[in-house]
């Protein structure tokens, strides 16, 4: 799917949606999102519509149930004890439990299925049906099922129209790599019609732009080094490894939330604003804080559907209270969020695929989070010992680096092909630099130019002032289509639109997001 | 309202001062191609041309306008572009119709012009910013995009071909604002090379050789394109030039000018396409030539004077014109020609009585195959010898049909061949190294 497509299609529903009456506009998004979805792959639609169709009747089963058990224990108040009170809301959240996990089981077993298949029947030697992933079959399911979820909590009321519960499952510009929808965040922007305005349409085209810039200047552009080091690792010494590591950093962030921009710019277009996904993650200061910047939709629905509801069962109330007298009280209130870290970020490694180095991955990931869980006490205490000195921008400095550099470990085995790969490429970035493949001139084989490397370290230094203005606070958007000085605001984003339309890449392989993979 | 209105129109303010730039870019921030400006400056400049030639480069660099004037009588212009197709043909006689009535005009095709109607991205930025008409640009560039979808390449020339160098923008801002003076400066550098003479007219030096290039790159019959028919393309961008010269009142030829033979044998669809183009023209009432099947008494064999297997040297460029011009005086009077062209390509073929080219292509262990190109009565023989690396030769085996040798080339040397038809006499050029080392030894040259 082009990316010039996606700008061009969603730039005329846009249009159409605006001159659309106000009745009809949540139904023209849905007709849209689904042409999109048909125009993007016609055979995954029914599994979109599988989806949608039994996440919306499930909802309204458990809906049902429940209003059913309230009527009842409503009409019958009077002659009802506390016993049978209890029994009855007993049997319905059975009946729930029953409706709600035979939904759960076949999405997420569909997904499972259209996603792992291949790489487990593989590992027996059978060969694949050759399943064909659908297009953002991972961002429409946790969104459904995060819905689901909030249903049978009780969190509010099912959607009882199918359509307009179709909707929030499909709108298309989140279709592709996310965010992650939440029902409660996005189902009534849908819905409720939108007026035009220029100054949403100003910012949501300068955000656009900010996205096409991150993902065809630089991501598109970093690209080929990244895939030659890493394909070919064994070539390589540390040094140009290492490169490598950076371009990725660079590649998958300006990839990742660079096409997140962009849909996002599109979606505001519609006057509808989607859950922010990045907060300029590399401005972290611990493993914990990248992870609450990076992916945040995603990051959001482990914390509310997996890590909370596993960190707060009974058997882990159990085992820190057996902890408590063996370890210590700091321990045993730690360990349910240590053990809640490993288990989310096990599942967060299998969900980017089911491959020893994404479990390496996301192992990696939770075992220094659960660290950092078990040694939070003994760190509050040096901070507060240490307060003069926590508080320089020094010590600020050097906590964003060591969080850069722990999160680029853990880049080798997201990126590298195998968990060997990964391991021998960590071992030659520390053991076997080669520093003369640098000076041989290596970096400028890969595919890149020097012309490339110019334009990435300018699109890199643009990418980092924005965000060091952001994380100070500037709304950057605002100050750019804001009012005041016209003929300084100009010259900037003519400046900044001929510097993209004249750097951005067209050709290679490179195009597709690619976290719409996942 | 009122500040939303306000805010549209500095949107659109906006907007249309990034469209300024943006083309602004496009006609003083592309490389300039200096023989392309100077074509074009002289082509709006002369109100006189009668008749008109418009092609590639196979026009610019073999149509000698003086000759052609004092063959035919007429004012003549080479108006042609380095690898242009019939879109950009389409938009530069649209220009040249404007100021000028040619009585004539000859629209030189090549293989490379018809199999394909996707022009190279080079061409439009040597033509498109110095075009007049913005309206001819548009169209010319929409005719290209329709064919490759290069819409944004296309659209935004500057970035890809930006000047790279002071000199360059030097030499892109002096070819627009002081042509003359600039050009001089640019002929001197390239006056090794070539001369421009005028009237489009761009004289190649003799001195390199198309034989090493040949040797080096036709080793094969190459890859056949679609061959049924002309690309739709191809016949529709015919028609509309068709049109385009009924509508100017100008006599239209079109000549399909030749390559050199051992190019047109390397290509399977070579005979077959033009062939249709042949048909095409004539179903559609268009007066087309195909040169390459010219019997000598009409155009004699050039391949001595190719400097590379498309271009001949000035000197060929002379004699092709000559012959050019004594068979365009004839077909302009209206003379049945048909006679000076072989009636089939099974004719044509077997005129070619000598070898134009050999190649080696390896076989299982030490074994290796001779292949040569040549007409389709000619046996050739091989002859086989080692090359060491100071030239000395030891021959391997003399002349003979069998075109399979089988013998263990030792390090450092290189297996030669040589062809000839049987028992004839062998071309000093004809032959071909297979060494020992194939990829060191071609790869890097």
């Amino acid at each position: 799917m082009s990316l010039f497509f996606l700008i061009g299609f969603g730039a005329l529903c846009a249009a159409l949606y605006h001159v659309c009456p106000m009745r009809g506009r949540w139904v023209l998004l849905l007709a849209v999102s689904y042409a999109y979805y048909a125009y993007c792959g016609l055979s995954a639609v029914p599994f979109l519509l599988l989806t949608t169709l039994t996440t919306w009747a499930g909802a309204l089963i458990i809906g049902r149930i429940g209003e059913k058990s309230k009527a009842e224990l409503r009409a019958r108040k009077a002659e009802l004890s506390a016993q049978d009170k209890k029994r009855i809301r007993a049997a319905a959240k059975s009946r729930q439990r029953i409706a709600f996990f035979a939904v759960l089981l076949l999405n997420f077993g569909v997904l499972a299925v259209v996603k792992y298949a291949k790489d487990v029947l593989g590992l027996f030697g059978i060969q694949s049906p050759g399943f064909l992933l659908p297009l953002g079959i991972s961002f429409y399911t946790f969104a459904s099922m995060g819905y689901l979820i909030d249903v049978y909590n009780a969190k509010y009321a099912p959607e009882r129209n199918p359509a307009r519960f179709a909707l929030f499952v499909s709108f298309f510009p989140q279709m592709i790599q996310g965010p992650i929808a939440r029902y409660d965040q996005l189902a009534g922007q849908l819905y409720e019609p939108h007026r035009f305005g220029i100054e949403s349409c100003e910012r949501a085209a300068l955000l656009m732009l900010w996205g096409f810039f991150k993902k065809k200047v630089l991501a598109d552009r970093a690209l080929p080094l990244v895939e030659s080091v890493f394909a070919n690792q064994g070539e390589y010494g540390g040094a140009v490894i290492a490169v490598a590591v950076l371009f990725y950093s660079l590649q998958q962030y300006c990839d990742f939330s660079g096409g997140i921009d962009l849909v996002a710019g599109i979606a505001e277009l519609f006057g509808i604003r989607l859950a922010p996904n990045f907060k300029r993650p590399y401005f972290a200061v611990s493993l914990g804080d990248f992870w609450r910047r990076w992916h945040i939709s995603l990051g959001a629905w482990m914390r509310d559907y997996v890590f909370y509801p596993f960190a707060l069962t009974k058997p882990m109330a159990a085992i820190s209270k057996k902890l408590k007298s063996r370890c210590g009280a700091d321990f045993a209130r730690a360990f349910p969020a240590a053990a809640g870290n490993v288990l989310v970020f096990l599942l967060v490694g299998i969900w980017h695929g089911a491959t020893g180095n994404y479990v390496m991955w996301g192992f990696y990931n939770g075992l220094i989070l659960a660290f950092s869980a078990l040694m939070e006490p003994r760190y509050r205490r040096f901070n507060e010992k240490h307060a003069a000195m926590v508080r320089t921008r020094g010590f600020y400095v050097l906590r964003v680096l060591r969080t850069f550099l722990i999160v680029n470990i853990g880049w080798y085995f997201d990126r590298a092909l195998r968990a060997g790969d990964a391991f021998a490429m960590l071992f030659k970035t520390v053991a076997d630099w080669r520093l003369d493949q640098i000076a041989d001139g290596v970096l400028l084989t890969l595919g890149v130019t020097a012309r490339d490397m110019r334009i990435l370290a300018v699109g890199t230094a643009i990418v980092f002032g924005v965000s060091l203005m952001r994380e100070r606070g500037a709304d950057v958007r605002a100050m750019l289509t804001g009012e005041k000085h016209t003929a300084v605001r100009w010259a900037i984003l003519m400046g900044f639109t001929l510097f993209v339309l004249g750097t951005f890449v067209t050709t290679g392989d490179a195009g597709g997001f690619m976290y719409a993979l996942f | 309202m009122k500040h939303t209105a306000k805010r549209l129109a500095r949107l659109i303010a906006f907007g249309l001062v990034l469209l300024l730039l943006i083309t602004l870019g496009n006609v003083f921030f592309v490389r300039t191609d200096a023989v392309s400006v100077m074509t074009l400056r002289e082509m709006y400049a002369r109100e006189d041309i009668e008749l008109a030639f418009i092609g590639s480069s196979i026009v610019r660099e073999h149509v000698n306008p003086a000759i052609l004037e004092e063959k035919t009588g007429m004012k003549t212009f080479d108006a042609s572009f380095l690898s242009a197709t019939l879109a950009a043909d389409i938009a530069v006689a649209t220009e040249l119709f404007k100021g000028n009535d040619p009585k004539w005009t000859v629209l030189a095709v090549e293989l490379s012009t018809l199999h394909t109607a996707k022009e190279k991205t080079e061409t439009q930025f040597m033509i498109a910013p110095h075009i007049r008409d913005p309206r001819v640009t548009l169209k010319y560039y929409m005719d290209l995009c329709a064919q490759d979808g290069l819409y944004i390449d296309r659209a935004l020339m500057w970035r890809t071909y930006y000047p790279r160098s002071m000199d360059e923008l030097t030499k892109t801002l002096g070819m627009r604002f002081a042509p003359e003076k600039t050009f001089e400066k640019v002929s001197a550098e390239s006056a090794e090379r070539m001369t421009y003479m005028g009237a489009g007219f761009q004289r190649m030096k003799g001195g390199t050789s198309a034989e090493k290039t040949i040797r080096r790159e036709i080793i094969s019959t190459g890859e056949a394109f679609y061959t049924d028919a002309l690309l739709p393309a191809t016949q529709e961008q015919l028609l509309e030039f068709k049109a385009l010269c009924e509508a100017e009142g100008t006599n239209l030829i079109v000549v399909c000018f030749p390559w050199h033979t051992a190019n047109v044998l390397s290509r399977s669809d070579y005979l077959p396409y033009t062939g249709r183009l042949l048909e095409f023209c004539a179903d559609n009432g268009i007066a087309c030539y195909d040169l390459t099947r010219a019997r000598p008494s009409l155009m004699p064999n050039l391949d001595a004077y190719y400097i590379d297997p498309y271009h001949m040297s000035g000197e060929g460029a002379d004699i092709f014109s000559e012959a050019l011009g004594d068979f365009l005086v004839r077909a302009m009077a209206g003379e049945e020609l048909s006679g000076e062209f072989y009636a089939s390509d099974a004719e044509y073929l077997a005129s070619i009585d000598f070898i134009t080219n050999t190649w080696i292509v390896p076989g299982e262990g030490d074994a290796y195959m001779a292949d040569c190109s040549t007409g389709s009565l000619v046996v050739p023989e091989y002859r086989f010898e080692l090359i060491g690396a100071d030239g000395e030769s030891t021959l391997v085996r003399d002349y003979d049909t069998g075109a399979r040798i089988e013998v263990e080339i030792p390090d450092g040397m290189n297996l030669r061949v040589w062809a000839r038809p049987q028992g004839g006499e062998q071309r000093s050029g004809v032959y071909y190294d297979y060494p020992a080392d194939y990829a060191a030894f071609y790869g890097e040259e």
